[in-house]
């Protein structure tokens, strides 16, 4: 019988993403990027609003590409209009959620951005 | 009046990039040195399966691998967006990934792969003294794409090589065993 230290993290990980899911419930209809990439057939291409911190900005053909994190989660932002947010500002981003890839439970996926605040 | 760069560019044909099966197979049959770069190829990789297995299993012959980074999220998007398979080429990309790594399983070639993050212009597969070239399309509108047999002594021939010099220094090298890595990296959840 496995050792109950093996799930620990697992365990970890949902009482984080069930947390992050309270906290956020206050905040009108944000969407923990967790929730999205564990569920990313519920949410593929649907309109969606998330929150986080800009981890990392970068540029391909004109676009504005950018990751947010937040508690629960990475999710690559496509700005399709807008350059990058700068890198450790904390921004709500409304858009196009996008599972490019779905293998297992684990999902490749973008956010296509239409607009932001705060 | 034919101008210099004329005569040296090196095409010595252009076809639909489909008409080129049989010539993959002589080409595949007589080098020693294969430089691959595409978005998957996965018809290509179908319709030489034995041919490339064949060239592999010769002694002394060499593969080298370009193929997107599929860790760039970005670059997976724009590609979905422009090719009318577009939602399917993440996962043709990891079937490219899976194909290559079974190769270097078995054969011990390539030794590495390399993973490009810019938007692909053309792809290309170069022989010991040719090279084949092929075109994208701008639109997702599928239709034949043209392709160009060059010399590689030629002009075009040598922009290639310095090309490939190039990527190598723009783009991430992984071994094979290591591309299940980047597939996992790749996805969140």
């Amino acid at each position: 019988m496995p050792s109950p230290v093996f799930h620990l993290p697992r365990i970890a990980h949902r009482a984080a993403l069930a947390g992050a899911i309270i906290l956020l419930a206050g905040c009108a209809s944000v969407t923990p990027i967790g929730e999205l990439l564990q569920n990313s057939s519920k949410y593929n291409g649907k309109e969606v609003r998330i929150k986080g911190e800009v981890k990392e900005s970068a540029g391909l053909l004109g676009r504005g590409a950018y990751q947010l994190k937040d508690g629960t989660g990475t999710l690559t932002v496509i700005s399709e209009t807008s350059a990058p947010p700068p890198t450790g500002s904390m921004i709500g981003v409304k858009g196009v959620f996008q599972a490019l890839l779905t293998l297992g439970s684990k999902s490749l996926a973008v956010l296509q951005e239409h607009s932001r605040f705060q | 009046m034919t101008s210099p760069v004329e005569l040296s560019s090196g095409i010595v044909r252009v076809a639909p990039f489909t008409a080129f099966v049989p010539r993959f197979e002589e080409l595949l049959a007589s080098s020693t040195r294969v430089v691959l770069y595409f978005i998957h190829s996965r018809r290509w990789r179908e319709n030489h399966d034995a041919a490339i297995k064949t060239f592999l299993a010769r002694e002394g012959t060499t593969l080298e691998v370009f193929l997107p980074d599929l860790e760039n999220h970005e670059l997976m998007y724009s590609l979905g967006k422009h090719f009318d398979d577009g939602p399917q080429i993440p996962g043709l990309i990891t079937d490219a990934y899976r194909y290559f790594a079974r190769l270097a399983r078995e054969y011990q070639k390539p030794a590495d792969i390399w993973l490009f993050g810019t938007y692909p212009t053309f792809s290309f597969y170069r022989f010991d003294e040719r090279a084949i070239l092929a075109l994208y399309s701008n639109t997702a509108a599928k239709k034949d794409l043209p392709a160009f047999e060059v010399t590689t002594d030629s002009a075009l021939g040598r922009f290639l090589d310095t090309d490939i010099e190039d990527l190598k220094q723009e783009c991430r090298q992984r071994t094979p065993d290591d591309l299940e890595i980047v597939i996992d990296n790749a996805l969140h959840g």
